[in-house]
């Protein structure tokens, strides 16, 4: 193999290339919401390295230095028309260090470093590695516009569990293959971006094994904190606080219920929200169910500073003030609040959810009776308690997602519905078209997917 | 060796590549292709048990299991690692059993996933499964007429992987049956090999070769092939059998032989047939007579025959 290598190759690294194709000095579309360092008659980067991460083949590391402190980044993209930009180094500094993001496998990464006030290298290329076996493959159709230059972070569950992180054309741009064993809920890009955080329950009969994970980029730096008791979904606040469901027992009944618990960066624990503590849910309780709340989806809006919880066996969402911890109102469900205007029906039972401003758009999974899921959008009027279905769609055959479902509104009006345990993702038109879908082959499950608008700081 | 791979892929192609005609000795590059590869087919009968519909007690046992599906000895307690069982409501038992047999089912076509592992035990019942450890009620969805369930027996927890027994669960409202033998199931699949139509791969007699299978499209039964699946391969020496032989029992090849040098992938879409090892011994090359077969293999990949195959000529 190296005999090949060495023959095969007229250069020193043929897998860094500098291909003098450089075609403008024009700052490069910009990925982190920052404009391109502008460059000058001061030091040029050298000594420029680029190598593909250990563990992630679809990550660039890229090193150069400069002879005195310089504030640094490097655009690059599939050509050298550069599609994307790292955010500019924190500080001036003479050893440069940074991971080009978002590429897909086995593809040419051209890139080049510019120092602010310095020069600007060449064009050079990598070539990505190839995707490792476990992998779903994910087939696509249709063409999406709602989220071009954003990614969306899928946990996918069955033949192999893994986080995938894709573009929108429905390439694998950043994965990490989990072993079996845990129960994965929930993964998301960090709001500082600097690493990606995962809720991994413990088995059913084990739940004290939970535990949240906190992997960089390059897959390198991994950090386990135990979180006992922590259940299908947990949700990150602006200042890097984690909330989560956990599950817990009470000292006069026999089974357990759910909290709402934060873990602040610091590593301080805030009990939030107790359903045993919440009168009007405790008029439902059951002795049957071993959690008779089940929460199975948590979100945080930071408008409103509330986090929006839902209980399976009960088929309602709960708001919740963040600071008091009180129940605001419930929603669906056998402990449903609301009084339904017009058309329509509320949801018996429901999965994730996205809050807007006047309405709140749900997975209704539906009672297994039922036999079909839907995604479904209802304006709140939370003065009056009232609601209205504005909004509905069904998949074509009509499925039953049985655990999990997703959805999300994007800025142009259209809804992403996730059918979690039939694999496929559609991005879906106020009139039912659907403009993009995406499927698993037989053996993958998807959870919660978390839409994320660009993969550094400042986004 | 994921690096050497794409470097490999960057490389220009040798004056040596593919020159298999003529009177010199043959290339050490080989690119495989399409013609290379053998034929897959065969059919799938799996047996189907009427059962009471919705009722949480019903009981999946294989305690009298013997022989597999491919009709290899099993031990119904050390073999059988995961139960899993699954609802299709838009296909009939003949679609599910061409769809696994031809491997082309997707995700959605599935309405229903849970399982249980059984450990030393020989049957499970459907109140102990659940979707990955998330409780589902699932006897809610086991109605008559919800849709085509088939219970799955298989070694290792892989989902869809390692299958050893399967059979098709009818749920019905007039009858009384609560439990589904899953134990006789040699002889229902009945495989269709073709290692005769292959185009063989000429190669160096001392071993010295690359076989890369980027170029290849379709698998060994014309299905898009996934390349980044492909995860180890496989030098096996059949010193008596002739390609004839060894299509008839295909089934069988690892039983064949122990003349097997493997290695993984890693990612890489070529190999040097001279990093294979048997034993941790490298391939020191070839010997004469028999039948040297070359299979890439997914081991994740719900059918468990090779996705390529071919027979190389030693020269």
């Amino acid at each position: 193999m190296l005999l090949l290598l060495l023959a095969c190759t007229a250069q020193p690294d043929p897998k860094l290339e500098d291909t003098g194709a450089a075609t403008t000095d024009t700052p490069a579309p910009d990925d982190t919401g920052t404009d391109p360092v502008e460059t000058g008659d001061g030091p040029s980067p050298e000594g420029i390295t680029a190598e593909i991460t250990e563990k992630v083949a679809t990550v660039v590391r890229v090193r150069w230095t400069t002879p005195e402190p310089t504030i640094g980044q490097v655009e690059y993209g599939e050509t050298a028309s550069y599609s994307h930009l790292t955010p500019p180094s924190a500080e001036p500094t003479t050893e440069h260090e940074v991971l080009l993001l978002g590429m897909p496998a086995d593809t040419e990464v051209h890139f080049r470093v510019r120092v602010e006030g310095g020069g600007l290298s060449d064009d050079q290329v990598i070539r990505t590695e190839t995707l490792p076996a476990g992998l779903p493959t994910l087939l696509l159709t249709g063409e999406v516009q709602s989220w071009v230059g954003q990614y969306q972070v899928i946990p996918v569950q069955g033949t192999q569990n893994s986080v995938i992180v894709i573009d929108h054309l429905g390439r694998i741009v950043w994965y990490d293959l989990i072993e079996a064993g845990p129960n994965m809920m929930r993964a998301m890009v960090t709001h500082d971006r600097q690493s990606l955080v995962y809720c991994l329950a413990g088995p059913q009969d084990s739940l004290e094994l939970g535990t949240i994970v906190r992997i960089s980029w390059d897959a390198e730096d991994e950090i386990l904190t135990p979180f006992p008791y922590v259940d299908h979904d947990m949700t990150e606040l602006e200042d890097g606080t984690l909330a989560a469901i956990v599950v817990t027992e009470h000292a006069k009944y026999p089974n357990t219920a759910d909290r709402i618990v934060e873990i602040s960066p610091t590593g301080d624990i805030r009990d939030v929200y107790n359903a045993w503590d919440d009168p009007w849910l405790m008029e439902f309780y059951n002795e049957v169910s071993s959690n008779w709340t089940h929460g199975n989806a948590l979100d945080w809006v930071p408008a409103e500073n509330a986090y929006y919880y839902s209980a399976k066996e009960i088929g309602t969402i709960t708001k919740i003030d963040r600071d008091s911890g009180e129940p605001v109102w419930h929603l669906n469900g056998r402990a449903n609040t609301f009084t339904l205007v017009g058309d329509g029906a509320l949801v018996d039972m429901q999965h994730q959810f996205h809050r807007l401003d006047d309405s709140m758009v749900i997975f209704d999974n539906g009672h297994p009776d039922r036999g079909w899921s839907r995604a479904v959008e209802y304006t709140l009027d939370e003065d009056a308690l009232t609601a209205e279905e504005i909004w509905s769609h069904e998949h074509e055959p009509p499925i039953g997602v049985y655990a999990k479902g997703d959805v999300h509104r994007f800025d142009d009006g259209t809804t992403q519905v996730v059918w979690s345990t039939a694999g496929e993702i559609q991005n879906v038109g106020v009139d039912g078209t659907v403009h993009w879908q995406l499927n698993t082959e037989l053996g993958y499950a998807l959870t919660f997917v978390q839409v994320v608008s660009g993969l550094y700081e400042g986004r | 060796m994921r690096v050497v791979s794409a470097l490999l892929l960057g490389c220009t192609v040798s004056d040596e590549r593919d020159s298999a005609a003529g009177d010199g000795p043959p290339p050490v590059e080989h690119a495989l292709a399409d013609a290379n590869n053998y034929r897959l087919g065969g059919t799938l009968d799996a047996p189907s048990t009427p059962v009471r519909a919705g009722d949480p007690g019903l009981t999946f046992d294989w305690s009298a299991l013997s022989l597999d599906l491919q009709c290899h000895a099993v031990d119904p307690v050390a073999d059988i690692d995961n139960v899993a069982f699954l609802a299709f409501p838009n296909k009939t038992e003949a679609e599910i059993e061409a769809g696994l047999q031809a491997s082309n089912l997707e995700q959605v076509d599935l309405g229903g996933y849970v399982s249980a592992q059984p450990g030393d035990r020989t049957s499970v019942r459907l109140e102990e499964m659940s979707f990955f450890g998330t409780d589902v009620d699932i006897e809610l969805l086991f109605t008559e007429g919800s849709a085509t369930w088939l219970a799955l027996l298989t070694t290792g927890d892989t989902v869809g992987v390692g299958a050893r027994a399967l059979g098709f669960v009818e749920p019905r409202n007039d009858v009384d049956t609560l439990t589904v033998d899953l134990s006789p199931n040699c002889g229902i699949l009945d495989l269709d090999v073709d290692l005769d139509a292959l185009e063989p791969v000429a190669v160096r007699s001392s071993g010295e070769a690359t076989l890369g299978w980027a170029g290849l499209t379709v698998d060994a039964q014309g299905n898009p092939i996934e390349l980044g699946n492909v995860d180890r391969v496989m030098l096996g020496h059949y010193p008596d059998h002739t390609p004839e032989e060894l299509a008839t029992a295909f089934l069988d090849l690892e039983l064949l032989t122990d003349r097997v040098w493997e290695a993984e992938t890693d990612g890489a879409y070529s190999v040097d047939l001279r990093t294979l090892t048997r034993e941790g011994v490298a391939f020191g090359g070839f010997e004469p007579g028999g039948t040297w077969l070359f299979a890439l293999r997914c081991s994740l990949c719900s059918n468990p025959a090779p996705v390529f195959a071919t027979v190389l000529e030693p020269r």
